[in-house]
């Protein structure tokens, strides 16, 4: 056959995945075609064992074919979809053999249900074999039996933390779990899987195997007895849902619906119905598409930026962090825990003793969640260096800035640092939104120099904004993109304007919020509005945790780059001036901090200008802040600050918290179409002033009645 | 020597008294921050560099060959071999001469040298009773059998053998370093009030030399793990208001009766690490360096270990012989002060023809340790004495006090824990 090899002796059936001209194993429809006439046919056959395996490297087999998946339009095509996998895979756990799925490498999605349909998984230690299902983060659930199968093998409990988060668990942790029976070493992996298909001829072995499965002991058969109940099981169920509503806050359906799928107590069959039911419901939604076209999206920028620069890089071993604050802090931790050396230097040992404790909490935070063992943090903290002077710098192949945002401090840190680093080595500035160009100006390797601006907290947030001043050579580019790219972060390449990308869009926004402030709107509500609308922190709680002096520098910057398009509102300049308030770390901002308590800062609604009135309605309020965004996105499309809507949508999901399940800002704009945003900015324009007019693209865009993505 | 060592550059973690700023970080971690620094300011990268000859003591349990593990942890390439050595108080020394030897063999051109200790870290050990009874108690496979071991559980198995305690004891001669302090102040008639007033004078020094900032050119600062709150910039031994009278109050602490030994005049345990990069002088010229300082020749001698603190005589003794030169060589000298009553000692000794004669079979005095020359800025009295490091510091404080004055030639040496003395000569250019 095309994509699947079959081979025979005469006791075993071997099947092998080896997709035609893929790298991968994935059950597309075609695959999914082949295997069904393969097992009619292995039905009839006199052997006693199959084994299921793969002949990719690190892949057993990686789940459905997305593309397909993209594809589905509505309710009935999903359903069609779903259940055609689940006969293939009955079929399967209905075969008269013995069945063994040999997993060496990734054993995801579809590939872990038909896992699960066998009799027995063997696994191997390779550090690729991950297995588990993940269908959630793509807004579906497994649809292939998977919720029926896994609670059956390794409880309720076990099973519900791997779908509701779309976990994917090593060798090991599987087989603790017994969602694997037996774990061999990948080095010998030839050899002991003959050897395991030998032993299962016996059934003995099996019996053993089957009955490791089983609880032992007492105190484990009670439990398993009592977890069993029809109220425990409810309880179990109910924790579940408070866990879910506690880290989506709802927007997410998939887990829901999976919570949805147990909570009737049934057999294997009416569980199967009830799986295809609520896949069917969740396939075609726009949720769904958001989830998946933002995948995509990831993988497509991948493609493009390995199109757009060729160059193999080689990684750097050894770097250095100007400015210790809790941005060079946290690059620095970035650096250390991938292995590098790291020098960080500043001016002052307070400051060096605050990075060193920035890096530290980094740490803390991974062995607290056994990520870490104490010995490994000594280990990469080990690799940091404080210095005042620039000792070390000379074996350093990249170096980042992260002094204060000031041009003039920057431009003499730069020099300095310039002079002390080899001669090919990478220069990186993390600013947020002063021109990289202009402080290239006064550095003798221009064309080394790039912005590479991570965001705070740089542990947690994805995004690098890679940052093109006019000199910045092509292999810088390609440099920093690979760099960011094996530290884990994804790499956007953004123009050389105020703000660059992110902030400049982000920050209009965070101003609007305080004019809305100005016009009468309640604090509380506003955040609340935004956080139904996906994106978990309002923009006065992000105001805060940004600290209201950092946000109104970046925003003065911006109104001197864009003019009145970003003027300031009055109200920040009057917190950030005569209030002198700094938001969260100074205990004050739009909101009121002391211990656990929060609470709104009344005092500024007295403030000058603002309107006593306190009245708005969510609607009003989420146009207003999601249009200014959308406006700012199409000038900066148009402008040529990033390459497509795809780029920027990736980089507003990654690098602000925009709610990937509305596939980005420009997806969103899609949704409600062009020609209405266009309509609505009208309005606001008019209403509210110059920072709604409309951005020439999107006029552009509507009139030939295109959105973003066509 | 075929030639001298150059020493080319060297660094040092600030001392602290075991329990303080540095009683979260173990030997291995010290010694590698102290080797990541030398390395971060060295002329020589990584690649350059052969061999790491590391010194220490206690050979904590999790770091088995503690230079291998310190090397890697700070920034070595794993093609670079290391090892550890020990010869107890002198092991910084030990990995210097060491590293001299196999230079001038021809075996390796380059070296990172140095020493670490962390006395804080060093463990209380189960007494045998609770060893028998932790072995008994895996063998017992029933549960009555278990019970019964049980049964026999007494709390006195509970007393721990204090680990540090072990180590300063000499197993051979039975005494702890303290109890041969003890012998040297009858065999010399040293007094309390001396042994104080001296102590107070190794702090009064090393008070005015941190004052005057000398020791930040040895000082590399220390972040203390593992919370990383502060940078440790200086050695927190050194007290400001110390006082005759606060010293007197103490009481012995090794014999309680009639002894004179206290714990404010002898030296407190102490964490720190040190480490240099060596080469020969000709391979330096060669590469156009100029180095810190020299090694010109050094001795180790033996002698009994129930007066071990009179080692520096033997050795120096020797060393002189070996090298031809005499004390009046010396610009500076730095003997470290592991005890008071030692360092008196050892004055008395130096200068005293009847010793010579009675025990180094010299017919002339090795000559006077002149108080203007000796430990000029403090002592490990002050400073502290982190066993594995301190033979380091010995020769980095002179090398450095050398260079600031203009001076040419200085002896190093210090007595050995098991009845030994090293003494090293060192120069600058």
């Amino acid at each position: 056959m095309k994509h699947i090899q079959i081979e025979k002796n005469d006791w075993l059936i071997r099947v092998t995945f080896d997709l035609q001209d893929q790298k991968i194993n994935k059950l597309s429809a075609e695959v999914m075609k082949e295997l069904c006439k393969l097992i009619k046919e292995i039905k009839t056959l006199p052997q006693k064992i199959v084994s299921f395996e793969s002949a990719k490297k690190n892949i057993f087999i990686a789940g459905a074919d997305i593309e397909e998946l993209q594809q589905i339009e509505d309710p009935e095509m999903a359903r069609e979809k779903a259940q055609l996998g689940q006969k293939i895979f009955k079929q399967i756990e209905l075969l008269p053999q013995t069945t063994v799925a040999i997993i060496d490498g990734a054993c995801v999605g579809g590939g872990c249900e038909l896992a699960l349909a066998c009799d027995f998984r063997l696994a191997s230690d390779n550090s690729k074999t991950k297995i588990g299902l993940p269908e959630v983060k793509l807004g579906i659930i497994p649809g292939w039996g998977g919720t029926q199968r896994l609670p059956r093998l390794i409880g309720l409990t076990e099973a519900l933390t791997i779908i509701l988060a779309g976990k994917i668990v090593p060798a090991a942790k599987a087989y603790r779990i017994k969602l694997v029976d037996q774990v061999i070493s990948s080095a010998q992996i030839a050899l002991q899987k003959e050897q395991f298909l030998e032993n299962l001829k016996d059934k003995r072995f099996q019996k053993q195997l089957l009955k490791r499965r089983q609880p032992k002991g007492f105190l484990q058969k009670v439990t398993a007895l009592v977890m069993n109940t029809h109220p425990a099981r409810l309880y179990i169920l109910k924790k579940a849902h408070q866990n879910v509503m506690k880290t989506t806050k709802g927007h997410y359906p998939a887990p829901l619906a999976v919570i949805e799928v147990y909570r009737k107590r049934c057999n294997f069959d009416e569980g199967i119905q009830r799986e295809l039911d609520a896949f069917s419901n969740l396939a075609s939604t726009d949720i769904c598409k958001n989830l998946i076209s933002l995948f995509f999206l990831n993988e497509q920028v991948k493609k493009e930026q390995a199109e757009r620069y060729p160059q193999v890089i080689e990684l750097p071993n050894s770097a250095a962090v100007l400015g210790a604050g809790v941005m060079g802090g946290g690059i620095a931790w970035l650096m250390a825990n991938k292995g590098l050396a790291v020098r960080v230097k500043d001016i002052n040992w307070a400051s060096i003793e605050l990075g060193y404790q920035q890096a530290v909490t980094y740490f803390h935070q991974l062995q607290k969640r056994h990520r870490m063992t104490q010995s490994a943090v000594d280990r990469a903290m080990n690799r940091i260096g404080g210095t005042l002077k620039y000792e070390g710098f000379n074996h350093a192949q990249i170096a980042v800035e992260a002094v204060v945002e000031v041009m003039d401090v920057k431009k003499q840190v730069l020099k300095e640092a310039e002079e002390k680093l080899p001669v090919d080595s990478l220069l990186c500035t993390n600013t947020s939104a002063l021109s990289v160009t202009e402080m290239a100006s006064v550095l003798d390797r221009p064309e080394q120099f790039c912005g590479m601006h991570f965001f705070n907290p740089v542990n947690r947030m994805p995004l690098v904004e890679i940052v093109k001043g006019e000199k910045s050579s092509e292999l810088t580019i390609a440099k920093a993109i690979a760099i960011s790219k094996a530290w884990g972060k994804v790499p956007i390449v953004v123009g050389d304007c105020p703000g660059f990308l992110v902030n400049r869009i982000l920050l209009p926004y965070l101003n609007e919020a305080a004019y809305l402030l100005q016009a009468g709107a309640d604090i509380e509500k506003v955040d609340l509005a935004i956080n139904e609308f996906g994106i978990p922190m309002g923009p006065f709680q992000l105001a805060d945790e940004v600290g209201i002096d950092v946000g109104y520098k970046v925003a003065a910057i911006l109104e001197e780059g864009f003019g009145e398009r970003m003027a300031v509102a009055p109200i920040l300049a009057h917190i950030y001036g005569p209030l002198k308030l700094l938001g969260k770390k100074g205990g004050r901002g739009f909101y009121h901090y002391e211990g656990k308590e929060v609470e709104v800062n009344k005092l500024l609604y007295q403030a000058p200008g603002v309107a006593s009135t306190r009245d708005m309605n969510q609607e009003d309020i989420i146009n207003r802040l999601i249009l200014v965004m959308v406006n700012e996105a199409a000038r900066c499309i148009d402008e040529g600050v990033v390459d497509n809507a795809g780029q920027l949508d990736l980089a507003m999901v990654m690098g602000t918290g925009f709610p990937a399940w509305r596939g980005g800002l420009c997806r969103w704009a899609d949704s409600i179409g062009c020609d209405e945003v266009v309509k609505r900015l009208n309005k606001l324009h008019q209403e509210v002033g110059l920072r709604y007019e409309v951005a020439p693209y999107l006029k552009e865009r509507a009139e030939q009645g295109l959105g973003f993505y066509g | 020597m075929k030639e001298r060592l150059a020493i080319i550059e060297g660094g040092r973690s600030p001392f602290c008294k075991a329990g303080t700023d540095f009683k979260g970080m173990q030997a291995d971690q010290l010694g590698a921050v102290v080797v990541r620094e030398l390395m971060a300011n060295s002329v020589l990268n990584y690649q350059d560099v052969d061999e790491v000859i590391i010194g220490n003591v206690a050979q904590p349990g999790h770091a088995a060959n503690i230079a291998r593990v310190i090397a890697l942890q700070g920034g070595f390439p794993v093609e670079t071999s290391a090892y550890t050595v020990n010869r107890n108080c002198a092991s910084g020394m030990e990995s210097m001469t060491t590293a001299a030897n196999k230079i001038f063999a021809g075996e390796i051109k380059t070296a990172v040298v140095g020493g670490s200790e962390s006395m804080s870290s060093i463990p209380l050990l189960y007494g045998p009773k609770m060893t028998q009874f932790f072995m008994h108690m895996m063998m017992a496979k029933t549960p009555a059998a278990k019970l019964k071991v049980l049964s026999q559980f007494r709390l006195s198995f509970l007393k721990p053998i204090i680990g540090i305690e072990l180590g300063l004891t000499d197993p051979v001669c039975g005494l702890n370093m303290g109890e041969t302090a003890e012998v040297l102040a009858r065999e010399f008639s040293i007094t309390r009030e001396e042994q104080d007033k001296f102590a107070l004078n190794s702090h009064q020094l090393a008070i005015k030399a941190q004052q005057a900032g000398k020791f930040a050119d040895e000082i590399i600062s220390v972040a203390s793990a593992p919370k990383y709150q502060h940078m440790q910039h200086l050695d927190n031994g050194p007290r400001d208001g110390q006082t005759l009278e606060a010293l007197a109050k103490l009481r012995p602490y090794f014999d309680r009766l009639a002894g004179s030994v206290t714990v404010g005049n002898a030296c407190p345990i102490t964490d720190g690490a040190v480490a240099f990069t060596v080469m020969a002088e000709s391979q330096a010229k060669a590469m156009g360096l100029t180095p810190l300082g020299y090694l010109r020749d050094y001795s180790y001698a033996g002698l009994a270990g129930n007066r071990m603190g009179l080692g520096p005589v033997y050795a120096t003794a020797k060393l002189i012989e070996k090298s031809g030169l005499a004390m009046t060589d010396f610009d500076l000298i730095e003997l470290n002060e592991a005890f008071a009553v030692q360092v008196i000692a050892n004055q008395r000794a130096f200068d005293s023809k009847q010793f010579a004669e009675q025990y180094l079979q010299k017919s002339q005095a090795i000559g006077e340790l002149d108080p203007s020359k000796l430990n000029i800025n403090g002592g490990a009295i002050a400073l502290g004495h982190p066993v594995g490091a301190t033979g380091g510091r010995l020769i980095l404080t002179l090398l450095h006090e050398l260079k600031r004055q203009g001076l040419q030639r200085g002896l190093a040496t210090l007595c050995i824990g098991g009845g030994q003395g090293a003494a090293l000569v060192l120069e600058v250019e």
